[in-house]
């Protein structure tokens, strides 16, 4: 952004478009970004493949790897995506930020719901300004989140990353122009982003992080579950609902936000209903003239 | 949701009314940065009950210690995040442990206190205490500035640097403004109180703190543009910190010793007691 773009307390007045144009992002951006996303999966399949699927009475290495493999992979996607959003993204991620952190901290770890709620502003970001924006806000605010009031979530970083970027892949898809496509979008990232989750919640936290999901675990050990399959078997509960909730108020929060924020977004336009796009039009051509 | 963020704490988020946090500091918050990942490092890649065990302690001495942090804040922080985890992981380890082969201590029905459950329970709940422990640390006296200049020092890029600052100011901000919004809804008649009525006036709260917030932020972004912030890479600090050879050393050698720790510790060349040994050294 600079200083001609805006008008005081007014908001930008050209628009951008994020995750659509990028004339200028390096090559080495996608490379990295895609040499992250590898890292993830092959520390997930690793783990599945070489690890116990329950804990020994010495930890072992386990939990080393698990750490390493996903914070390496999400510092390589923070790193490839970077230089893939506009100077102007900025300006929204840290309010998304916060209120991942203000409703997650919450949800997620003070109420018996097994839920998190904790990756709302990710998704709004991905919405509004792409899978690159969603997937960096996602990593920032766990990797925030964790250094200031809970550091248990920094392993979730992978997740963060992976649920932001799939918000803005799906909006690209039109996913987010009727209620129900956005919670079938939501059950669909649910399962992948509770799948990345499991063997941190197992491996790392034993699976009892929060009052609600750690509740769910405990019965399925008890049901005769190994800790990583609980885990995974939580997760995938937890994650779809979760997401797709998520997905819904970002599809409600999407219609309550003014069309003069929401048109500095194009990328936002496509989640619009035709009705909505031409009222955001209109209201554009009113501002213009 | 009022009752539930009055819980929260705030450690390393803004505090208007107090002195900077940075004016007391004895290290130098990129010093704090680098010392938390050592530490980070340390306790999870060392697979050792000695190691958490160890750095939980120092933390409580450093909290004790340390002017600028309050013990009772500290400690209470330490028990509202750990003390959860403790009572789950106990509960889902220690009672419902799913290894075949543990050694059992006591079993009603499903439930079944083992050596081993008990074991990777105490384990798992060290390594996260501590890890909230020294977070909490760096957190308590640390404000956004501060954290700022850090990440600038460690030659973070900029942008990266200016979202999070900007995140960890907006915290409290955003917090306050949905305990307003929930006030003021309460006021015209909304059950508040009830789970399933937040959620539902979720949506329109959002939208709200959004739009005010986006405005507040081009607010801020116009004055950083117009002061020239992002022409230089590398900006001068926004507070005075204590820096010098002895801290730009520490953040050589403490990165490089836990990188060789966890390396020894992996390779076996390190050797630190594990839980069977310490347990076998209990029972004699």
């Amino acid at each position: 952004m600079n200083t001609r773009d805006s008008v005081s307390g007014q908001g930008l007045v050209t628009t951008m478009s994020p995750g659509e144009s990028r004339p200028n992002a390096p090559k080495w951006a996608y490379l990295l970004t895609a040499a992250g996303s590898l890292v993830i999966i092959a520390t997930y399949v690793a783990v599945l493949v070489t690890q116990p699927a329950t804990l020994g009475q010495d930890l072992g290495n386990t939990t080393l790897w698990v750490m390493l493999g996903y914070l390496a992979g999400a510092a390589l996607i923070a790193a490839g995506t970077l230089p893939l959003i506009p100077r102007s993204i900025y300006a929204l991620m840290p309010v998304a930020i916060a209120l991942n952190i203000t409703v997650g901290q919450i949800v997620g770890t003070l109420t018996p719901i097994p839920l998190y709620l904790d990756s709302l502003g990710s998704v709004i970001v991905g919405v509004l300004a792409g899978p690159a924006a969603g997937a960096l806000t996602g990593v920032l605010g766990n990797v925030i989140w964790g250094v200031t009031i809970n550091p248990t979530v920094i392993a979730f970083t992978a997740g963060a990353a992976f649920v932001g970027a799939a918000a803005g892949w799906a909006a690209r898809l039109g996913a987010f122009r009727a209620a129900w496509w956005a919670v079938i979008a939501g059950l669909i990232v649910g399962v992948p982003g509770g799948a990345l989750g499991a063997p941190v919640a197992a491996f790392l936290f034993g699976g009892g992080l929060g009052v609600g999901t750690g509740s769910i675990v405990a019965t399925l050990q008890a049901a005769g579950l190994e800790m990583l399959g609980a885990t995974t078997a939580q997760s995938l509960a937890s994650d779809t609902a979760d997401k797709a909730i998520i997905f819904l108020i970002a599809f409600l929060v999407l219609r309550a936000l003014p069309k003069r924020i929401v048109r500095r977004y194009p990328l936002a336009m496509r989640s619009l209903s035709a009705r909505s796009r031409r009222g955001a039009g209109e209201t554009r051509e009113t501002v213009s003239a | 949701m009022t009752a539930m963020q009055g819980r929260l704490s705030e450690p390393g988020l803004e505090r208007h009314s107090r002195t900077s946090p940075g004016s007391s500091a004895i290290l130098h918050p990129a010093t704090e940065l680098v010392l938390l990942a050592s530490a980070l490092l340390c306790i999870y890649g060392i697979p050792s009950p000695v190691v958490p065990a160890t750095l939980l302690a120092l933390a409580v001495i450093t909290a004790a210690a340390s002017p600028r942090i309050a013990l009772g804040r500290w400690a209470a922080t330490f028990a509202v995040l750990a003390a959860p985890m403790l009572l789950m992981v106990g509960l889902i380890q220690g009672v419902f442990y799913p290894g075949d082969r543990a050694e059992v201590l006591w079993r009603w029905g499903a439930a079944a206190v083992t050596v081993d459950g008990l074991a990777v329970a105490l384990q798992l709940w060290l390594r996260v205490a501590a890890m909230i422990a020294v977070c909490a640390l760096f957190a308590f006296g640390s404000d956004s500035a501060r954290t700022f200049d850090g990440m600038i020092r460690l030659r973070a890029p900029l942008g990266i640097a200016y979202v999070c600052a900007t995140a960890l100011s907006l915290i409290p901000l955003l917090r306050g403004q949905v305990s307003h919004a929930l006030e003021a809804r309460a006021a015209r008649g909304w059950n508040t109180a009830r789970l399933g009525t937040r959620l539902g006036l979720l949506p329109g709260i959002i939208a709200g703190l959004l739009t005010a917030s986006l405005v507040q932020l081009d607010q801020r972004h116009d004055t950083l543009e117009q002061r020239g912030f992002g022409r230089v890479r590398r900006p001068a600090s926004l507070q005075e910190h204590r820096d010098g050879r002895v801290q730009r050393a520490i953040r050589w050698a403490a990165p490089l010793a836990s990188i060789a720790l966890v390396a020894g510790a992996v390779s076996g060349l390190v050797h630190l007691p594990s839980a069977s040994e310490i347990l076998g050294a209990i029972r004699g």
